[in-house]
Parts: structure tokens; C-alpha cells; sequence
């Protein structure tokens, strides 16, 4: 299964059986600018087998399996959603699944990710009890997915999402005789950005987690979007926090530090005065 | 990297944000490593003590102000923030109530007290729900944590 391209994974209890025509009315019914997909599925979708997905940006292959995830990439999907009850759940039932990927180094990645998205809700209508992101780490319930896009139009709300959600981790790792945490993306090479890390205190893991996201998400968005880079050695002043970056070295068996398209480090420190925000 | 491109998103990110952020609270603790741990991630100092010092500074009552109810059976560990140039305000409560409860709880507080309930993320260990009312934005966070304490979240801002 290639991990060099950008891809999302529904899993089934069993693979549906679907046509172009049934797609084709859901997108219909959630979207009012849908991406136009022409479609070749095969035939009988419930077994194995392949078809794809069209656009006028990408081509997307759909490859349909009839059996689990091999154990490293379930490790890997479910890397941030260990104590989410209904995900776990899907993760261990599932019998079956169907990866979405294009071809590497889409010219708009971002653009890829949002269509294989759209596509990939698309299909977990059809009972599909996870969507899931190999190389991201990333796993979510189908059902509470939908929930999320639902009363939205689902073009919007997908460009809407913020790109560490589904395609991006992130992870809290926690190591023995350390008391702090480290919380890292992953697979931010497929969207041609550096990785981001930062080192967690566990003591006020609840003030400094979702400052955290936020900051993340701000630093990709600001990436993807501009098509600047961010480097060792830059720093930021915001109202709230002084912001720097390091580069985060990593020894071969640190598999926590290394990335394929480099780790930045994020260290930040609030101004006086400033409280962060709490979330439990 | 310019000041500019930091915000506070609003609408589906945002709530997608404090999602995350949920999620990651509650998994946290289950993905431990052996492999070089004398070496892991050291805490870097200023920011840290800058950090704790934040932490002492929360504000230890409830906000007179707050629009959102203190859940009747609960703790407060409240944090009065505000970001950028819009007032907003988190107030954190602790109980030993469980999720269910809680929950139910803000349901109706929030609609007899005429808020819209906006998107609602709904599970038996954690919920989230948005709502609206004169103007004002809200988000309600409840979760259970690894101790068994469910964490109450709230957070109101101006539009």
C-alpha cells in the first residue's frame, strides 16, 4: 500500500455495494457545488477490486478490500483516539475498507485532501463505521464524522476544516521517567510543510493543548496558504505569546522526532498577564 | 513569520479545534515509549516558568458576568481569558457526576435560558455543543478524564 500519497481509508464491517448513480444523488443532497467526479467502479463493489474517481483537478483510485488494515497502519490510525469509545470500536469490528489516493505531489495538495474527503464521506453514508488517515495518524467514527458535517453544505464545511484535523495527527506522546508530553502532526510532508512538535508539561496539559492546536493549525494554514516557509530561528509575537522555532534533530530510533519533510519544534511563552485557555 | 496570520478561528474550526483538543486530553497517558527516555523532550525552562506562572494566575471565581450556569454539584478551576482584541472567557468545573449528567444538565439550562443550541457532538465520554444568543457565542465542553472526574469546559465570547 503506498504511504508516499496522499490517501483516506473507510472501514466496513463489509464492503458496500454502491454505483455511480447512488454517489452521484448523495453528493447532490449534501453539497450545492459538489466536486464533479466522474466515476468507473466496478460492478459488484462488495468484494475486492478497483475503480476511480475523476475530477477536473485529480484522479483518485479507489481501491476496495475485503480485509483488515495490516497491524502497523492500525497502530498508526489509532495513534489519537486510544480512549474514544465508538472509534476504537470501529477500528476493532472492522472487516473491510476502502482507500482513497492520488497520484504524489498533487500540485494543490490541500485541494486533493478536500476532494478525497468529500469522496470519502460520500461512501461512509453506506455504513462505513471509521474514515481514517494512515499517514496522519488520524481516525474518526463515520457516523460522528457526518454528525459533524451535518446541516452543513459539506464543500464548505470540508474547506473549513482546519488541515491538522483529519489530515494531520496530531499524537501526545508520553515516555517513561519523563513527566512532560510530546505532542507532534504527522504526515505534513504530503502537504509539502514541515512537521510540528512541541514539548507538553503534563501539569497543565489542559491550558497548553488546545493553545497548542491553535497555534499548529495557524502555522500550517499560514504555510499551505502563502506558500512561505517557517524556519529554525524564526520567531513571532502575538498579543498573547511569544512564539520560536527550533529544529528538532531526531536519532534513528526516535521515530517521535523524525518526518520526512523535517520537524520544527514550537516553544512559546505567554506574555504577562496572559492565561491560557483551559479546556478540558 | 508576521504577527498577521495568528487568529482564532471561528464557526466549524474552531469547534473542530476544541475537538481535537478533547480528544487529546482524554487519550493521553495510554502511548508510552521506553526507547531513550533518560533522553526524551526536556522541558524548556523560561517557557515553562512563564506557563506555571500563568497557571497561578487563574482567576479562582466564578465570573459575575459569565452568562453560561455553574453546574450546581461542581468545582470551580476557573480561567478568565481574554484573546486578541475580542472579550471571551473560560471557566473550568470539575465534578464527580458523570458525562451523561452533566450534560443533560447544560441542555436545559441553555434552552430555558433562550440560547439556540448550534452543533451538538454527543457520546457517552464526552460532549461538546455550541450555542447562540444575543449576539453572544458559547461552547460547552464535557469529558471524562483518566481519574473519573468529568472536566466542565465553558467559554463565551462577543461576536
Amino acid at each position: 500500500m503506498p504511504r508516499d500519497r496522499i490517501s483516506l481509508q473507510i472501514l466496513f464491517d463489509r464492503l458496500p455495494q454502491f454505483s455511480e448513480r447512488d454517489l452521484d444523488e448523495a453528493a447532490k443532497n449534501v453539497s450545492h457545488n459538489p466536486p464533479d467526479f466522474r466515476y468507473q467502479l466496478p460492478k459488484d463493489t462488495s468484494v475486492a477490486g478497483e475503480g476511480a474517481a475523476s475530477s477536473n483537478a485529480h484522479k483518485i483510485r479507489i481501491t476496495f478490500s475485503d480485509k483488515k488494515l495490516e497491524e502497523r497502519d492500525l497502530a498508526q490510525i489509532s495513534a489519537h483516539v486510544r480512549l474514544v469509545p465508538d472509534t476504537v470500536a470501529a477500528i476493532e469490528k472492522h472487516t473491510a475498507y476502502i482507500e482513497l489516493s492520488v497520484e504524489p505531489n498533487p500540485a494543490k495538495p490541500l485541494d486533493a485532501y478536500q476532494e478525497l474527503t468529500f469522496l470519502a464521506c460520500l461512501i461512509a453514508l453506506r455504513d462505513g463505521s471509521a474514515i481514517t488517515n494512515i499517514n496522519g495518524f488520524t481516525s474518526f467514527s463515520a457516523p460522528g464524522m457526518l454528525q459533524l458535517l451535518a446541516d452543513n453544505d459539506w464543500s464548505d464545511a470540508i474547506q473549513e476544516m482546519p488541515p491538522l484535523f483529519l489530515y494531520c495527527g496530531p499524537v501526545l506522546h508520553e515516555f517513561d521517567n519523563n513527566t512532560n508530553l510530546w505532542m507532534r502532526s504527522y504526515g505534513s510532508h504530503l502537504l509539502g510543510i514541515p512537521d510540528l512538535g512541541t514539548i507538553i508539561p503534563t501539569e497543565i496539559i489542559q491550558e497548553y493543548v488546545p493553545m497548542t492546536l491553535q497555534i499548529f493549525d495557524n502555522m500550517m494554514s499560514y504555510m499551505i496558504e502563502s506558500g512561505n516557509a517557517v524556519e529554525p530561528g524564526h520567531t513571532m509575537e502575538t498579543d498573547s505569546v511569544t512564539i520560536k522555532l527550533f529544529d528538532q534533530q531526531a536519532a534513528d530510533d526516535e521515530y517521535f522526532y523524525q518526518s520526512p519533510s523535517g520537524m520544527l519544534r514550537v516553544e512559546y511563552t505567554p506574555k504577562p498577564g496572559f492565561v491560557m485557555p483551559r479546556f478540558a | 513569520m508576521s504577527a498577521e496570520f495568528f487568529r482564532i478561528k471561528n464557526g466549524l474550526a474552531q469547534n473542530l479545534i476544541l475537538l481535537l483538543a478533547a480528544i487529546c486530553i482524554q487519550g493521553c497517558g495510554e502511548q508510552k515509549h521506553d526507547s531513550r527516555a533518560e533522553d526524551g523532550p526536556q522541558r524548556p525552562a523560561p517557557s515553562a516558568a512563564a506557563a506555571e506562572d500563568a497557571y497561578k494566575k487563574r482567576s479562582l471565581e466564578f465570573p459575575a458576568d459569565f452568562p453560561l450556569p455553574k453546574y450546581p454539584n461542581s468545582e470551580l478551576e476557573a480561567s478568565q481569558v481574554k484573546l486578541s482584541d475580542k472579550p471571551a472567557h473560560t471557566v473550568i468545573l470539575t465534578s464527580r457526576d458523570d458525562v451523561p449528567t452533566v450534560s443533560h444538565y447544560y441542555f436545559k439550562a441553555l434552552k430555558q435560558g433562550g440560547w439556540d443550541i448550534g452543533k451538538v457532538i454527543n457520546n457517552k465520554t464526552y460532549m461538546m455543543l455550541t450555542a447562540s444568543k444575543d449576539g453572544r457565542e458559547a461552547n460547552v465542553m464535557v469529558s471524562e478524564t483518566r481519574t473519573g472526574i468529568t472536566a466542565i469546559s465553558l467559554y463565551s465570547n462577543k461576536k
